[in-house]
């Protein structure tokens, strides 16, 4: 069966229509709203001030992460219309849901670092919680809407999303405050064994994505391109070592008093931690192998589309 | 749409034929011809097989286009209004069939810059937005065929109107086998194939 085989070799490479500025807008909207939703938690869990920092990274990440989007556009200047069919399109609801978060999250960091009461702060708190989850998992299902790429179609790629987008948002945020010295260094311990889980959780359920990626033979590629060709590289290298393996063991050390406390060690977890995230996302989209048409039991490239099935 | 996959011998006429009638940019070619190969020798097959927007009737375009740009007429046709696309290509990824493409601007064939024809047929085109096959409807309104099918030598290619069971297409499918490219997608496509 030479098309399982051509599949099996990691050849076949994924769609090329969207790129670089897309994966880039899903990292640092991802990162922004999963720094927020942990602010949201600090200030229920009583950490006020890792809450501030926290919730100000939120819209001052995903706010401007959307200037990707938009760059990204044929036509730039229409994008004020992509809100239009929010009963259909998952671009649409993300307009949505973007300005929702902005506008709750911006509400919230400017209570937080104007001294608002703390009333004000919670329930601010759980309306941009709801809107900073949503914010992380909708990309999960813009993807999933695509049908012709099963690499996307997966239930675990929401998943996937927000496990990762939490991670990154509290590594961003553990790298503002101990950069800062904005944080009580007990929350910031607090935080690096919630990510602790969070890493191990996300290590879990990469590999539950990979392991499911064998339905058809466009998964098979798509999973094959990532592990062994030309994505592999920044695979194992980037997305494994860089983003869960160092940032895990680094962390661990910190938690358990091996290492000293030190700005160093934050910034090695955390940005290795994030280039490992924003690699996550490149991979995503770059690893999105279209089915090829079959005819007569023949398989056949799509136009436009990289590397031909029938090699 | 009814293709003949035994009859079509893969000449690309048509590909060419709907390039000269919309006179689109270059690497945009609404009407294709691909080809594949398989077995070995000396038990190999080749076959060609024409695509082109396949006009789905539960179109995987429409639901995730977000300005509305992308309609579909009462008869069938898909198409995409110029004024309303933002150039997102969420309907060039949710396409199965690869139709659809994006115009990145001004591009022509030679270095020497467009020809007289490609400026005449630069009008009916605009840069920063997704285009495709839209079944040549100001032929059709005419009276004429699509310039695919007026245009296939082995006569391998037939247009009509599926909805009407007497119709040469209708008949077509149901005497022949005429199958669905990919019907898993659930699109529905109004292009059927007849087996090589």
């Amino acid at each position: 069966m030479r098309d399982v085989a051509v599949a099996r070799s990691g050849a076949v490479r994924g769609q090329a229509t969207w790129g670089g500025l897309v994966a880039a807008y899903l990292f640092v909207s991802g990162t922004g709203a999963g720094a927020y939703a942990t602010g949201a938690a600090a200030e229920w869990l009583g950490a006020p001030r890792l809450a501030a920092v926290a919730v100000v990274l939120g819209p001052l990440l995903v706010g401007p992460a959307t200037i990707f989007l938009i760059g990204d556009l044929g036509r730039p200047a229409g994008f004020l219309r992509a809100g239009r069919r929010p009963g259909t399109s998952w671009i649409s609801r993300g307009v949505v849901i973007l300005s929702a978060f902005l506008l709750t999250s911006a509400l919230h960091a400017g209570c937080a670092l104007l001294g608002g009461p703390a009333a004000a702060r919670l329930a601010l708190a759980v309306a941009g919680g709801v809107m900073a989850l949503l914010t992380m998992v909708y990309t999960g299902l813009l993807l999933g809407a695509v049908r012709p790429i099963p690499f996307w179609t997966t239930p675990v790629l929401p998943v996937l999303f927000t496990v990762s987008a939490l991670s990154a948002g509290i590594m961003v945020v553990d790298l503002v405050a101990t950069l800062g010295g904005l944080a009580p260094p007990p929350a910031l311990a607090a935080l690096r064994r919630a990510d602790l889980a969070l890493l191990a959780l996300e290590a879990g359920v990469i590999a539950l994505y990979l392991a499911l990626g064998h339905a058809t033979v466009a998964a098979r590629a798509a999973t094959a391109l990532v592990t062994r060709g030309v994505l592999a590289r920044r695979f194992w290298g980037g997305v494994v070592g860089a983003g869960l393996v160092a940032p895990f063991v680094v962390q661990l050390l910190e938690v358990s008093g091996a290492l000293p406390a030190a700005a160093a060690w934050t910034a090695l977890s955390s940005g290795a931690g994030l280039t490992g995230g924003f690699l996550l996302r490149q991979i995503v989209i770059a690893g999105g192998v279209k089915s090829p048409l079959n005819a007569a039991g023949m398989l056949f490239t799509l136009p436009g589309h990289p590397r031909a099935w029938q090699a | 749409m009814v293709i003949d996959l035994k009859r079509c011998v893969g000449c690309y006429g048509c590909q060419v034929a709907c390039k000269a009638e919309h006179v689109t940019q270059p690497g945009i070619m609404w009407a294709r011809v691909l080809k594949s190969e398989t077995g070995t020798f000396p038990n190999v097959r080749r076959l060609s097989l024409p695509v082109l927007c396949m006009q789905c009737r539960e179109p995987a375009c429409l639901p995730v286009c977000p300005t509305g740009a992308t309609v579909q007429r009462e008869d069938g046709v898909v198409k995409v209004d110029r004024a309303l696309c933002i150039g997102c290509r969420y309907c060039m990824q949710a396409c199965p069939y690869g139709a659809r493409y994006f115009n990145d601007g001004d591009r022509a064939y030679f270095d020497t810059g467009p020809t007289p024809y490609e400026r005449a047929g630069a009008g009916a085109h605009e840069g920063g937005v997704v285009e495709k096959c839209d079944f040549c409807v100001e032929r059709v309104e005419r009276g004429l065929e699509p310039a695919c099918v007026a245009n296939c030598m082995t006569r391998a290619r037939v247009f009509g109107d599926l909805a009407d069971p007497e119709s040469e297409v209708s008949r077509l499918v149901r005497a022949k086998g005429g199958f669905q490219l990919n019907p898993e997608f659930g699109t529905d496509p109004c292009v059927y194939y007849l087996p090589p």
